[in-house]
């Protein structure tokens, strides 16, 4: 039955998140034309860092069109379908949650590879400084060889959807508590007062935890470390070491999991669609 | 046997009591028709019934069960509102009821869609509120439910479309099923009913069959207005 209820969750959240994607499209496509007819370089690279920043914005627009479609259909009128399926709240939640991340965590993996692939144009079109730069860039964020490529790749790719699940959770934590006596006299400041409020609360337990439980990798030159104590590590193999605590990320996947069981608690005993 | 009980059951909004230890039972396969005014609590009565309320006192089950995901899964809701989604095509309303539904019948909503003269690619949010309407309702008697709860089902159509919709839900329904019934429209539908439960003040003022009910000679509608010129 979850298939069945996130199958049906992305193809409702499409149809809110289709007008972004199509937009995206369109300014990439003529940007790509821009950048094939013009002979001049900045003219190309500003095409890039356009596409950059159209995605940049779809990031947060995506997260509003997945925010207002959970509020929809869960306290909105489709919310007497919605719950009145034969499943579990909890799943519903779920396949909520679980749909949202897909589609946001898709927007935001292609703005990241939109902004590597504008440095590397403007790199590539504004001279030997900038190529430089982007040389650089690449270098720093990417490590120097395949292996630290793809294990900060890993990382950051876990961590971004970890961070993406946080926020998801706590935007329908949000919006369900304005839908409850009484945030739901306070409507959306409610519901952003108590995003907020979660969002802080995580970020400021995940702080703590990293410090007292500070295990992890670090990664210099072309070795991945595995270290019980990721700064002491950093410290001793020097300026080029990029260390990755492994607390933090555990600790938000398990606020993430926990704040499910208020969610599903609310909307199961104390919500009635109007 | 019962396909209803409830006992004790008390629900408020604030301080406001709509339900005030509320305490019956509806027997199995009856057509019931659930009366009371404005505000009485009928629709409130009803989302526990399939639910969607559960922050009530006191015992209520449905088929044996307390309402949750097994209930769901035997009762047919129609709210009075229309609950398909903004994106849905009539088709795309089709398949999600036959994803979530093992009872549900999709041949026959089909040809009840047709019946109706709705497109299947129609989509929901351009069609009227009598075209919604008739959707809707082909979508919950589609189902071979043990239990159907329409909330004003002829609440929004013209008096012309009432008859035809009423006896398009008496021909779909579930045989050995039962129906319940909330309507303002008793004179209407009143030939159909077999049991009667009123509710006023948050009490159940009268629960019988119609037979009894009307047995001097009276018809539903004049024990309505006696029933409820007194409570209110």
């Amino acid at each position: 039955m979850f298939g069945k209820l996130l199958k049906n969750d992305l193809k409702a959240q499409w149809y809110s998140v289709a007008p972004i994607f199509l937009c995206i499209f369109v300014i990439a496509a003529v940007s790509e034309i821009f950048v094939l007819v013009s002979k001049n370089n900045v003219v190309s690279a500003l095409g890039g860092l356009l596409v950059s920043l159209v995605l940049l914005f779809a990031c947060f627009v995506i997260i509003i069109a997945v925010a207002m479609m959970f509020s929809k259909t869960v306290f909105g009128r489709a919310g007497y379908l919605t719950l009145t399926l034969p499943v579990k709240t909890r799943s519903l939640i779920w396949s909520k949650t679980l749909s949202g991340l897909i589609w946001t965590y898709t927007v935001y993996i292609l703005f990241f590879a939109s902004l590597f692939l504008c440095i590397h144009q403007v790199g590539e079109n504004m001279g030997a400084d900038f190529q430089d730069m982007a040389d650089q860039i690449f270098t720093l964020l990417l490590g120097k060889s395949i292996s630290t490529m793809i294990s900060m790749l890993t990382y950051y790719l876990i961590w971004f959807a970890i961070i993406m699940f946080i926020i998801i959770q706590c935007l329908y934590l949000g919006i369900t508590c304005s839908h409850v006596s009484p945030v739901s006299k306070l409507g959306v400041l409610g519901a952003v007062i108590v995003f907020f409020g979660a969002f802080a609360l995580t970020v400021g337990l995940t702080g703590i935890v990293t410090e007292v439980l500070p295990f992890g990798m670090v990664i210099c030159e072309e070795t991945v470390t595995l270290t019980s104590n990721v700064v002491r590590t950093q410290t001793e193999l020097g300026d080029y070491a990029y260390g990755f605590n492994f607390a933090g990320p555990l600790v938000m996947v398990i606020i993430s999991v926990v704040l499910n069981f208020p969610i599903t608690h609310l909307i199961r005993n104390k919500v009635n669609i109007k | 046997m019962a396909i209803i009980t409830a006992d004790g059951l008390t629900k408020a909004y604030g301080n406001h009591i709509v339900l005030n230890d509320m305490s019956f039972t509806l027997p199995e396969g009856e057509i019931i028709g659930l009366f009371g005014p404005n505000g009485c609590g009928k629709t409130t009565l009803m989302k526990i019934l399939t639910g969607l309320i559960h922050d009530y006192k006191g015992n209520v089950t449905v088929n044996g069960s307390v309402p949750g995901e097994l209930t769901k899964a035997v009762t047919a809701y129609l709210p009075e509102q229309t609950f398909v989604h903004d994106w849905m095509r009539n088709i795309d309303a089709v398949d999600y009821f036959n994803d979530f539904f093992k009872d549900f019948d999709k041949a026959k909503a089909l040809e009840m869609l047709k019946r109706f003269g709705l497109s299947e690619k129609q989509k929901s949010k351009t069609m009227s509120k009598g075209m919604q309407e008739k959707l809707l309702l082909s979508l919950v008697m589609s189902r071979e439910a043990s239990l159907y709860i329409l909330d004003e089902p002829m609440g929004g159509v013209d008096p012309a479309t009432r008859s035809s919709i009423l006896d398009f839900i008496m021909q779909n329904y579930a045989q050995k099923s039962t129906l319940l019934i909330s309507t303002h429209l008793i004179n209407d539908l009143e030939s159909v009913f077999t049991h009667a439960i009123f509710i006023g003040n948050g009490k159940v003022l009268l629960n019988d069959s119609v037979e009894k009910i009307t047995e001097n000679g009276k018809s539903i509608e004049d024990v309505f207005k006696e029933v409820f010129s007194n409570v209110w």
